[in-house]
């Protein structure tokens, strides 16, 4: 094997570069949605290895209820019963909040920004949540089967008209995102092998929410994609897709998107893992355990450089305050999720949400601090409970005097102590109307 | 035009609400001196109401927005060029309304394109600048400004905040954030401007936040100032209204049957009529044309007064059950407003043989008879008029079906406190529980018109309800084996809902769910959280309740005693009455992206309308605030009569303002006909006493009878005729044969359904009384034939009566043809599904001798279906004849042998045609219908004929 770029050379903590707080809490915002306070001080003690070998095999999560599986199925299933969209969204915001794989989770939204769907136009709740499901068991496995499940789901075969796509009567749409969005990326094919892409794929379509290929819609004549020419089907496109190094590209960028800072990646070092992506079959696990394991995942640089997506700001913002029992209304936690600019299983269009920056807008800020001052306060976030920051610090036997309550909520929260700044700024509110004051700061938003 | 922060605005608007200037006299100030200020009271006293209309119509809240802009967009344009009335808000919620229909046209087209937004070359910049793009655009641009510039902007106008606040937010001197404001505002505009959106920065005033209170006031500032500039292209778009497609849509329908299941779950729950004479209230009048009877008769008839009833009681072996109780229904206050003020008492007991005796009730408001002993399930008797209560009854009571299963909240924690029980108990009439779970898979319409016996009313007096326990469990007891019930769920901070249980050991409603959502999307979507299905074992996954509370005013002042009634899902609600300071509070209301609603019906003697509140969605799951006013409204008085016997008619009347009526609308409560079609009933003599608005309206009456026509109600009056004086107000629909009238919302009034209408003018002051008559016309005679000429019994008639239900099973050979008129003579159909025989005959009425209609063989007709070179497989084929009473006759020969389906090949075999019949071929595959390319065109065939279509093309109807 090709050597990797040297940033991607695993992470050894030093005097410079220590394994402290901050770095545990940045692991756990990047590769989860925050770590509560007993995750963090556990990793602090067991060193990085051991932490991100804890993610790696999904095992992150000290608050899993032993009964998870079996209540999110229930859920999911009534969700999908009710035909209610906001249902399968909280069903959703379930497994972020108390599912064992935090990390699997990251993933599985990471793939449904990819293969963006909207039950806006689909109307499935039962498709959508099995293509969730698909995108979920397929996170970490070569991208070739995740590929291959995907583009034959009914959800996204909806989605993208898959079924107008015949033989004589051609629809690019599924071919084109296929090519531009799910591997190739722009630039790498010409409108000629859209067209050509769109025939291979003429036949394919949804039949009592399975998929199934119809011969006589299939367009079995001669075709040229890329440099291949053949009477190529599907699946040969599919496969085709697959073998070009611009997939594994497009693929290590969709990594780095999801789990780095802006510009933290130089451009070589997003070409060497993608080098390495090809040896390893697209094998997007492997791909995950060097990111996360790496230099440049812990460098400076990489480090609160993040503008948190919505999902990740409420989910994080919960699990870090440990709000479990009672847990606030995942209905509600979904909605605000919209109202922040990420309606789950409803992205805005086809290439899904933009992401950084564009999080941060007019809207979306008041949306953020409407949220965190009704998650404190309880009652309209569908918790009997105030959020109280003094019994929390009391339960990791921490003091409870109004300075400690500022220090432990930022070493919390932010991975370190305030700067005089930020005591001064958070002063400014008692209690939990400080703990709010601090979730709406800039520096929290990012991560 | 000054700039204000919202929270400024209202309190300016506050002061400003002491003026009195009417609409009109506002718009004529904005229309001559281009007066500001005058329009931004009209955005003020209106906006909350045309928001929540948009809101209403449009899922998307930017888009709600701009439809509300373009409202006053328009209403701004139009100020000079129209004569305005003393109030614009009819006219601004009917533009409203338009508005928001063509924008949600537009929305759904842009759910089109959003699959092929990776080719950006078929979308112009213009174009793809609709409401959300242009608040991209804001988020844009904001982006683009530098933080300190940006940063003001969202405190002050997004959030609300003074500048007082914003500055202390930011840490700096307030004097640096005015000046930071100022600049940043200017610079946004000009990068908006520059980007083609001419509202500048005004936008940013109508980016959706959260908070119900600072929502209008921002939009207020923002339509402001677009009537002050240029609207922006989305707004502008929005703009071009186009007429309203007045056809009463299948939606309508559907809500329409809602409302009538809801009345029925609730029984005299359902908002009770304001006019005397007091009576038990109907359920309102259903217009989706299902064969269930109208629910008449559930009182007893007056003689029937303290009657007894004797009869025994049976086990599920049939041996007869001692010390089984006997209960009735009863009211516990005297105008009951939910299930909870209706109580059931103990009349009687079974002996050791199972025998009882017991002495009715006058005042029951329900009038069941219902049996329980424990460890067996209730059975039940609803005591109809048509009951002879001189005979012995029989009441089984079968094995019990015990209701297990566990609640837990959507997030997976069990939810302990929440109490459940029996909403509704029904058992299809023959007992066949398959049947009715066939009927499921078919369609939820079909479901519904499924013949059932119904026990409507709380058994918690008689079986228990159960309540939670801490791990969520619950336990109830009182329901048969194969029964059906809605189970009711509440309290606890919950959502109130009612899934349906089959009572059945290991049923599994899973396919069943699957199968009715696949079919009936769009249905559920209007049916909002209808629930399914459950087996009698179960979780049962609840989602957090909210609270709608506010204030019931009238002139300012406080209204109590009023019912404040909110649906809470599939035809289910909860009610509470306003205190002596006006105040309501309702719980258990779900959290609804369309907003919230609530319908206000005042005390009987305080003669005020009943009307609706709104209001709009908000984040979280707290409470929600929907205050309401009312208006005063005038009295319509009067009877109805049999022309023919000169007796009064029990009947249900209503009143439809007309086009032109001034007083609809002008006031809050007085445009109620939007939403609140209830019928008010008449007493048994005929006489009915109702509270109305005055001005130019439709009376229309709906008959009842108590006549019978084996065993299944019958409607022996005609159907109603245009009123001579204003023939020029209907319009007449030949293929349905009844008549429709336009109303004043430009919504249409179907009349086959009324049995008399007549035009009136109601009286703006004292009372408006008027006495109309409902006409039995002649009744004809029919006798069936074989096709060998002799008498056939068992066939089905179509066209039996003129009102629903016309179709009948003939028990014997003849029969009597009611309501007809011999100038207009009747075309009935038969068919006999046993012999396969079929005819039509037209019956006038005035023949000497009984109508000869002999039958002849049906006919069939095959094919082949082929889509795109492709067999058309599992499609089903329907018969579809354009003229009402023959589709009718349809709908019940389907019942009788299985759907007609395409199979691998695409082939099909239709049986039993009606020869000499007109009729089309819809063909149906899932949520898709198919048309013949080239048309299939109308068919009819000859006595037994077979005829084949051979393979022909169809392609999917857009």
């Amino acid at each position: 094997m090709k050597t990797l770029d040297p940033v991607w050379a695993p992470f050894t903590p030093e005097d410079t570069n220590p394994w402290d707080l901050r770095r545990v809490a940045h692991l756990h915002r990047r590769a989860g949605f925050a770590g509560t306070w007993g995750e963090l001080q556990r990793d602090l003690q067991n060193g990085p290895e051991k932490s991100i070998d804890r993610l790696l095999a999904g095992k992150a999560s000290l608050h899993a209820p032993p009964e998870f599986a079996s209540t999110a199925n229930v859920l999911g299933d009534a969700a999908v019963a009710t035909n209610e969209s906001g249902r399968i969204k909280a069903w959703w915001f379930y497994r972020m909040l108390f599912g064992p794989d935090p990390l699997g989770e990251k993933l599985t939204l990471m793939w449904h920004n990819h293969f963006a769907t909207s039950n806006a136009k689909v109307q499935d709740l039962a498709f959508m949540r099995r293509q969730n499901e698909t995108f979920r068991r397929l996170a970490r496995a070569p991208f070739g089967e995740l590929l291959n499940a995907s583009v034959r789901e009914p959800a996204l075969l909806i989605y993208l008209d898959a079924s107008a796509n015949r033989k004589g009567h051609p629809n690019e749409n599924l071919g084109r995102e296929l090519m531009e969005l799910f591997t190739l990326g722009v630039g790498n094919y010409s409108e000629d092998d859209v067209k050509e892409a769109a025939r291979c794929l003429t036949g394919w379509t949804t039949e009592d929410g399975k998929f199934t290929e119809v011969p006589v819609k299939h367009d079995d004549g001669e075709k040229k994609v890329l440099t291949k020419k053949g009477t190529l089907a599907g699946s040969d496109l599919v496969k085709l897709l697959l073998e070009n190094p611009a997939t594994a590209k497009r693929l290590v960028w969709r990594l780095c998107d999801t789990f780095f800072g802006e510009k933290a990646v130089s451009v070589e070092a997003m070409k060497s893992l993608a080098d390495g992506l090809i040896e390893k079959n697209l094998d997007i696990g492997w791909a995950l355990g060097v990111m996360l394991r790496s230099k440049a995942f812990f460098a400076e640089a990489n480090i609160g450089t993040r503008i948190k997506g919505p999902a990740e700001f409420i989910v994080g913002t919960a699990r870090a305050l440990e709000m479990f029992d009672p847990a606030p209304s995942t209905l509600a936690l979904a909605d605000w999720c919209g109202r922040m600019g990420q309606d789950l299983f409803e992205p805005p269009n086809v290439g899904g949400w933009t992401g950084g920056r564009a999080w941060i807008g007019a809207r979306s800020m008041i949306t953020r601090a409407n949220f965190v001052a009704a998650l404190v306060e309880g009652t309209n976030a569908g918790r009997s409970k105030a959020h109280d920051p003094s019994e929390l610090a009391r339960q990791h036997k921490l003091p409870t005097d109004a300075n400690a309550l500022i220090t432990f909520h930022c070493r919390l929260l932010l991975g370190g102590d305030p700067t005089p700044n930020l005591i001064a700024r958070l002063a400014k509110g008692m209690d939990r109307k400080m703990v709010a004051l601090l979730l709406a700061t800039p520096e929290f938003q990012l991560g | 035009m000054t700039r204000t922060t919202p929270t400024a605005l209202l309190r300016k608007l506050r002061v400003r609400d002491d003026h009195s200037l009417a609409d009109c006299e506002l718009l004529l100030k904005f229309a001559r001196e281009r007066n500001q200020d005058a329009f931004e009271e009209l955005v003020a006293r209106h906006s909350p109401m045309v928001l929540g209309v948009c809101r209403r119509g449009l899922a998307n809240p930017a888009d709600a927005e701009d439809a509300c802009q373009a409202v006053f967009l328009i209403l701004a344009q139009k100020a000079k060029s129209v004569r305005w009335q003393t109030s614009v808000a009819n006219w601004l919620y009917t533009t409203a309304r338009k508005v928001a229909r063509n924008a949600r046209l537009s929305a759904s087209r842009r759910a089109v394109r959003e699959a092929r937004a990776a080719t950006p070359e078929l979308t112009s910049p213009v174009d793809a600048m609709s409401g959300r793009e242009l608040l991209t655009a804001l988020d844009e641009e904001l982006e683009k400004l530098a933080p300190r510039y940006r940063e003001p902007l969202v405190l002050c106008h997004l959030e609300g905040l003074t500048r007082d606040e914003a500055a202390s937010r930011l840490g700096v001197p307030v004097a640096t954030l005015k000046g930071q404001l100022e600049r940043g505002r200017k610079r946004l505009a000009e990068a908006l401007t520059k980007r083609g959106c001419a509202l500048g920065s005004a936008l940013l005033l109508a980016a959706s936040a959260s908070g119900l209170n600072a929502m209008p006031a921002r939009l207020q500032e923002s339509i402001n100032a677009a009537v002050a500039g240029t609207p922006s292209t989305a707004v502008a778009e929005l703009m071009k209204v186009t007429l309203v497609n007045n056809a009463f849509s299948k939606l309508k329908t559907l809500a329409l049957t809602v409302v009538g299941l809801t009345a029925l779950v609730f029984g005299v729950g359902s908002m009770p009529t304001a006019a005397e004479p007091t009576k038990p209230e109907k359920a309102p009048a259903d217009k989706s044309e299902k064969p269930t009877p109208p629910p008449v008769a559930e009182k007893a008839k007056p003689e029937n007064k303290e009657a007894m009833l004797t009869g025994r009681v049976l086990g599920p072996d049939g041996k007869p059950v001692a010390a089984a109780k006997l209960y009735q229904p009863a009211r516990k206050t005297l105008e009951p407003i939910s299930r909870d003020d209706i109580a059931t008492v103990e009349v009687g007991k079974t002996d050791e043989l199972g025998n009882f005796s017991v002495k009715l009730m006058n005042e029951s408001p329900r009038n069941y008879l219902i049996a329980y002993s424990p460890g067996l399930a209730v059975d039940w008797l609803e005591i109809e008029r048509s009951v002879d209560l001189t005979k012995p009854i029989e009441l089984r009571l079968p094995k019990e079906m015990p209701i297990t299963g566990r609640v837990m909240n959507t997030e997976g924690k069990p939810v302990k406190g929440v109490r459940v029980s029996l909403g509704s108990i029904y058992v299809p009439l023959n007992n066949d529980l398959d049947g009715y779970l066939a009927g499921w898979l078919k369609s939820l319409r079909e479901t519904l018109s499924t013949p059932v016996k119904r026990l409507y009313l709380p058994l918690d007096g008689i079986a228990g309800a159960a309540m939670t326990d801490a791990d969520g469990r619950f336990k109830l007891n009182g329901l048969g084996e194969e029964y059906l019930a809605y189970l009711l769920f509440e309290g606890a901070g919950i959502a109130r809902s009612q899934p349906q249980v089959v009572a059945r050991k290991g049923f599994d409603p899973k396919p069943f769910n699957d199968e009715l959502r696949k079919k009936e999307h769009d249905d559920l979507v209007v049916l909002n959280r209808f629930l399914g299905l459950v087996g009698p074992d179960f979780v049962f996954v609840v989602e957090p309740g909210r609270v709608i509370e506010g204030t019931v005013t009238a002139s300012g002042k406080p209204v109590a005693g009023c019912h404040v009634f909110a649906h809470t899902g599939w035809g289910d609600g909860v009610s509470a009455l306003t205190d002596k300071e006006g105040k309501y509070r309702l719980e258990g209301i779900p959290k609804r992206k369309l907003g919230y609603s609530v319908s206000v019906q005042a005390p009987k003697s305080s003669g005020l309308l009943s009307t609706q509140g709104t209001a709009v969605e908000t984040d979280g799951v707290g409470s929600v605030r929907v205050d309401v006013k009312l208006s005063r409204g005038v009295i319509v008085s009067g009877r109805i009569i049999d022309k023919q016997t000169g007796k009064g008619v029990q009947a249900g009347v209503r009143l439809a303002p007309l086009p032109g009526n001034k007083f609809f609308g002008a006031t809050p409560g007085t445009d109620n006909y939007r939403g609140d079609r209830t019928m008010t009933s008449t007493d048994a003599e005929g006489r009915f006493r109702m509270n109305t608005i005055p001005g130019k309206a439709l009376f229309m009456v709906q008959a009842h009878s108590d006549e019978k026509f084996a065993g299944q109600y019958l409607n022996p009056y005609r159907q109603a005729i245009p009123d001579p004086d204003h023939k020029d107000l209907f319009a007449y629909d030949a293929d349905d044969d009844s008549w429709r009238i336009t109303t004043v919302d430009n919504s249409l009034e179907f009349l086959s359904t009324e049995q008399t209408v007549k035009v009136i003018e109601v009286k703006e002051q004292g009372e408006t009384t008027i006495e109309l008559t409902v006409d039995r016309g002649v009744v004809g005679k029919i006798a069936i034939r074989d096709a060998e000429g002799k008498p056939l019994a068992g066939a089905y008639v179509a066209g039996l009566t003129a009102s629903w239900p016309i179709t009948y099973k003939l028990p014997e050979a003849t029969a009597s043809i009611y309501a007809l008129n011999p100038e207009k003579p009747r075309k009935i159909a038969v068919f006999h599904p046993g012999k396969k025989l079929a005819g039509t005959a037209t019956v006038r009425g005035d023949e000497k001798e009984p109508v000869i209609v002999k039958l002849v063989p049906v006919g069939t007709i095959t094919g082949r279906f082929m889509e795109d070179s492709v067999p058309l497989a599992n499609a089903e084929i329907t018969v579809n004849p354009p003229n009402r009473i023959l589709s009718e006759l349809y709908r019940f020969t389907v019942q009788e042998r299985p759907k007609v389906i395409t199979d691998a090949e695409g082939k099909f075999t239709l049986p039993d045609i009606v020869p000499g019949v007109d009729f089309y071929i819809q063909t149906r595959r899932g949520d898709n219908y198919y048309a013949g390319k080239p048309k299939l065109g109308l068919q009819s065939l000859k006595p037994g004929e077979k005829k084949d279509l051979g393979e022909r093309t169809l392609e999917r109807r857009q």
